[in-house]
């Protein structure tokens, strides 16, 4: 009934071939067969945000998307921010701002902040907080979530001068 | 060997079919045992919940469904288009500035990067923003037969044609559109004004108050302009507001307050319009 599906993508950088069964969503194929477990799961129904990835660059929700329907993409979890070690600004800002609490939501937090910055480099803080709102932090840590991006907005600006 | 958890809930198997033809996707729903798949906004968390379906027919592949055409008196805005695109698009701006610009505040960016305004339409849940909107704007949906041949019919109809919800297609008028979602989920509210040939007509679109948005011609009685218009809101919204069906009263409101939110609503946005 459900024929195996063959994919090549690019996760974290890294040119990927896997062999998913239609039923398989990307959560799946990221922590249990690449064991990238910094992608969280929260709700498992694409509202809160915990699972957030980046395909092609877009903030997607890795619960509530197929395996297969990123054939051919370009994935970055949480473990592709990094640069040879070096923290992104975002992560840089988050980790100075102390903006997590449990630190469930950051990673899906700090993805959905590159999104933004990579689309608009100065945001308002109208801007972010529309952004955020994607992303539950069932901490309430939001306050420090918007400064640590505005903090990080700064960053980037300032790093590409 | 180390156990990692994770997604909470299984998804029964199904046949995945991918066609790259409104046609071919027709074809393949016409039997209905499958189940469309664009955004996967709706049918993921259902097939988690235990909703089993034969087929899953993908629509991403289907260029078709993502275009967006313009002629003098419509514009045809494909079932697949994103919310995203419907903010954003510049021929969609140009032609329903008013619809592009609320649009941008539907949802959140993830959900409107991937969900698609037929699967919004589909879904047919009266929470929903895309069927009130289009009935106001006074839409035709268009659907596509397994016989290849399409059928229209109105926005606000109450049922529509068997197939594949290919476009929509919203009528180019001078029109002030306004929609306030800012009451969801109690109400949501969606307001045209059109004028053509030198005469004002309107419609009001009530979403979230029945099983399904509900569409109502304003009457002006006899308003000749946009001023008096807006110097007989609070009639129009009372007349419009006594023509509504009851709303539903639920776990959310009453029917009585949200009638009251009908006539308070429609009177602000008519205001707000005719004097812009």
């Amino acid at each position: 009934m459900s024929e195996p599906i063959a994919i090549s993508l690019t996760l974290n950088g890294r040119a990927l071939r896997a062999t998913v069964a239609p039923n398989r969503v990307l959560a799946d194929l990221i922590r249990q067969d690449q064991a990238l477990t910094g992608t969280k799961i929260g709700c498992d129904q694409g509202t809160c945000g915990a699972c957030t990835v980046l395909v092609d660059g877009i903030v997607t929700a890795s619960c509530s998307t197929f395996a297969w329907q990123v054939d051919g993409k370009m994935v970055t979890t949480i473990e592709g921010v990094a640069t040879n070690g070096a923290l992104d600004p975002v992560q840089e800002s988050f980790k100075s701002r102390s903006a997590f609490q449990c630190g469930y939501c950051t990673p899906g937090m700090i993805l959905l902040a590159k999104a933004l910055l990579a689309a608009d480099p100065n945001p308002s803080r109208a801007t972010i907080r529309d952004w955020i709102s994607a992303n539950v932090c069932r901490c309430t840590g939001y306050q420090m979530i918007i400064e640590a991006v505005e903090d990080a907005a700064q960053r980037v600006r300032e790093g590409a001068q | 060997m180390q156990t990692i958890f994770g997604s909470h809930g299984a998804i029964a198997p199904f046949q995945l079919v991918r066609p790259a033809t409104i046609n071919d996707a027709a074809a393949a729903l016409a039997d209905g045992a499958g189940a469309c798949l664009a955004g996967g906004v709706d049918l993921l968390p259902a097939l988690r919940a235990g909703r089993r379906v034969n087929r899953v027919v993908y629509l991403g592949g289907i260029h078709a469904l993502k275009a967006v055409s313009r002629t003098d008196r419509a514009i045809a805005i494909g079932a697949g288009v994103t919310h995203h695109r419907l903010a954003n698009d510049s021929e969609i701006a140009r032609a329903l500035p008013d619809l592009a610009g609320i649009w941008r505040n539907v949802a959140n960016v993830r959900v409107r990067h991937a969900a698609t305004i037929g699967g919004n339409l589909m879904a047919r849940n009266p929470q929903y923003d895309a069927l009130p909107a289009l009935q106001a704007l006074g839409a035709r949906l268009i659907f596509a037969g397994a016989d290849s041949r399409a059928q229209a019919t109105d926005a606000g109809a109450a049922d529509w044609p068997d197939g594949l919800l290919s476009a929509v297609e919203i009528p180019l008028v001078e029109r002030r559109f306004g929609f306030d979602r800012s009451m969801k989920p109690v109400l949501s509210l969606a307001v045209s004004l059109e004028a053509r040939d030198g005469k004002l007509s309107g419609r009001a679109a009530v979403g979230c108050a029945h099983q399904r948005p509900v569409c109502l011609a304003l009457d002006f009685a006899g308003a000749r302009d946009w001023g008096a218009v807006a110097a007989r809101a609070d009639a129009i919204a009372d007349a419009f507001a006594a023509d509504l069906a009851e709303p539903d009263t639920d776990w959310i409101a009453s029917g009585g307050y949200r009638s009251t939110l009908v006539r308070v609503l429609l009177a602000r946005q008519l205001t707000a319009l005719a004097r812009r």
